[in-house]
């Protein structure tokens, strides 16, 4: 079997070629062609697993709006019960009422004492003997939802209407923090969802 | 290609250059259907868990409606009183035991049943369904809203003994057998089933298909109409009831609407592995701030100021070790329209 180099076929007197449209690919061709595709499979396969990504994110934003809104929807309540005044619906402490830090706090499943999420006291358990008040209250980590923290900002933009600011925090893929972010504005008519 | 050519004059590849690009060629492929394997596989994933989420918003999105609207139009109406057989056979295992008679139950406006006990069944499914128990016990909702599109009819007369309603001739078109009516005086509430219309009368008579009517002395028709005293208005209303079957599908069932048997069931998602409902309460009587609870008690009743809904669906297919990846996701929405009573007063 007759091998022959690169050099060996270019030459026109051992090896004529008849037509130049005959010449087939050199593997060198082959090999660079071959790599080129593989280097743009390689990036269509990272597509897929970004559109994965995306996707993860699309539901994290969604979980994420969800937990927003309820905590509009806690003010509306709030200011329709009477359960907090107007003025009572601050980040600033008044006689009653602690107010609303301003600083990200743990989504806690349940309210706490006050009875109102996104407050400071919603990691406290009330205890075995399920009052609160008593000696043996204790904060209760595990009532955190996992990976989440909430921050509420509310400003007052007149005697009678507040912004309400609420941003999630999502732990997302790789460390990354995802966030959220929802703004109501509330004024102080508890009646205005109702006809008189 | 000419025959004439002469063979050896074609360079070709050789055997060693054929053998080296076909292995290259080996290894690239092999490696690009690895990828190409996975890539499907994550696409799949992908497309697997968008459906299950796009379940879940469905699923919070009616839930959310419905609870906006629950109790609007319903102000100054309370003590509702329906036969206890109906309650527990299509409502909740867990009724409000408020007795307003013998064999009658309350019907708050918005009503829990926390882990459906395994095996009950969901009547008027063929086949037979339960709701789903399993993995975990699921809960039921109740809801109720006042149908607008239906103008309130006032009767003429009322015999409760027989639970026959006369109504104006010209109001008497407006009612077919089969549907449920709201009817209501200025001291309590029931439903009922009309049965039949006869001599400028609607009636509703003992044994409807539902078991909600109860005439006589004891019923609550003559409970509500004061033995026939008090003067009673005939509405439309709907009692919403959301409850997950063990095939996962959400749902809707919808008593008094226009027409049929009564009541109407649509779907809302499927796939639905688990509903948790939790209900956010105000101040109890004491003054006392309360926690969620998932049942309520008559007392908590009056307290229902949010409601908190948890849905988790399942991805059809298995996506991950030959499981399905279930998808949960909470809210909470304001029952607004509950808290009328009191934040209406001055």
């Amino acid at each position: 079997m007759q091998v022959n180099s690169w050099n060996d076929r270019s030459r026109k007197d051992e090896l004529p070629l008849p037509r130049k449209s005959e010449a087939g690919f050199t593997l060198l061709e082959m090999v660079v062609a071959m790599v080129i595709m593989m280097v743009g499979l390689l990036a269509l396969a990272a597509t897929i697993g970004f559109a994965l990504t995306v996707t993860n994110k699309g539901r994290n934003v969604t979980n994420s709006k969800l937990l927003v809104v309820s905590i509009l929807e806690q003010m509306e309540t709030l200011r329709n019960t009477r359960q907090l005044s107007f003025e009572e619906i601050s980040n600033s402490a008044s006689p009653n009422f602690a107010g609303f830090p301003n600083t990200f706090q743990p989504v806690s499943v349940n309210p706490g004492p006050d009875g109102i999420y996104g407050t400071g006291d919603d990691l406290i358990d009330a205890g075995a003997d399920g009052i609160y008040g008593t000696a043996d209250d204790f904060s209760n980590p595990s009532l955190a939802r996992p990976g989440l923290s909430r921050q509420i900002l509310i400003t007052p933009l007149s005697g009678s209407l507040k912004k309400i600011q609420v941003t999630l925090r999502a732990s997302g893929v790789r460390g990354a923090t995802d966030e959220s972010k929802g703004v109501s504005y509330l004024n102080n008519d508890a009646n205005s969802n109702f006809l008189p | 290609m000419s025959s004439s050519v002469d063979r050896r004059t074609q360079a070709g590849f050789s055997l060693l250059e054929m053998v080296v690009s076909m292995g290259i060629m080996l290894i690239v492929t092999a490696s690009v259907l690895t990828l190409a394997k996975d890539a499907f596989k994550v696409s799949f994933t992908a497309y697997e868990l968008t459906d299950a989420q796009e379940s879940v918003r469905t699923a919070h999105e009616y839930i959310s409606r419905d609870l906006l609207t629950a109790g609007d139009g319903m102000k100054n109406i309370n003590n509702i009183c329906l036969a206890a057989n109906f309650v527990s056979n299509y409502l909740t295992k867990n009724p409000a035991n408020n007795p307003c008679g013998a064999g009658l139950v309350n019907l708050p406006l918005v009503h829990s049943d926390n882990n459906v006990p395994a095996g009950t069944t969901v009547l008027g499914i063929a086949p037979t369904v339960s709701v789903r128990s399993t993995p975990t016990a699921t809960d039921r909702l109740t809801l109720l809203q006042l149908d607008s599109t239906f103008t309130p009819v006032t009767p003429t007369a009322v015999t409760p003994s027989g639970a026959n309603i006369s109504v104006a001739a010209s109001d008497l078109s407006k009612f077919a057998p089969g549907e449920i009516y709201f009817i209501l005086s200025s001291t309590g509430a029931t439903f009922g089933t009309v049965t039949n219309k006869a001599g400028g009368n609607i009636i509703f008579a003992a044994s409807d298909a539902l078991g909600l009517n109860a005439p006589g002395n004891g019923g609550p028709i003559n409970l509500v109409s004061a033995g026939g005293t008090l003067p009673i208005s005939i509405r439309r209303m709907r009692i919403i009831n959301y409850f997950v079957d063990q095939n996962g599908l959400l749902t809707r069932r919808t008593f008094g609407i226009s027409g049929g048997v009564g009541y109407s069931d649509s779907i809302i998602a499927d796939h639905i592995t688990n509903l948790q409902i939790r209900y956010v309460l105000g101040a109890d009587e004491d003054g006392n701030n309360q926690q969620p609870v998932a049942q309520l008690t008559v007392d908590q009743q009056e307290a229902v100021r949010q409601v908190e809904v948890s849905v988790t669906v399942e991805t059809v297919h298995a996506v991950n070790k030959g499981k399905t990846q279930p998808v949960t996701m909470t809210t909470t929405t304001s029952v607004r329209n509950l808290q009328f009573l009191e934040a209406l007063q001055p």
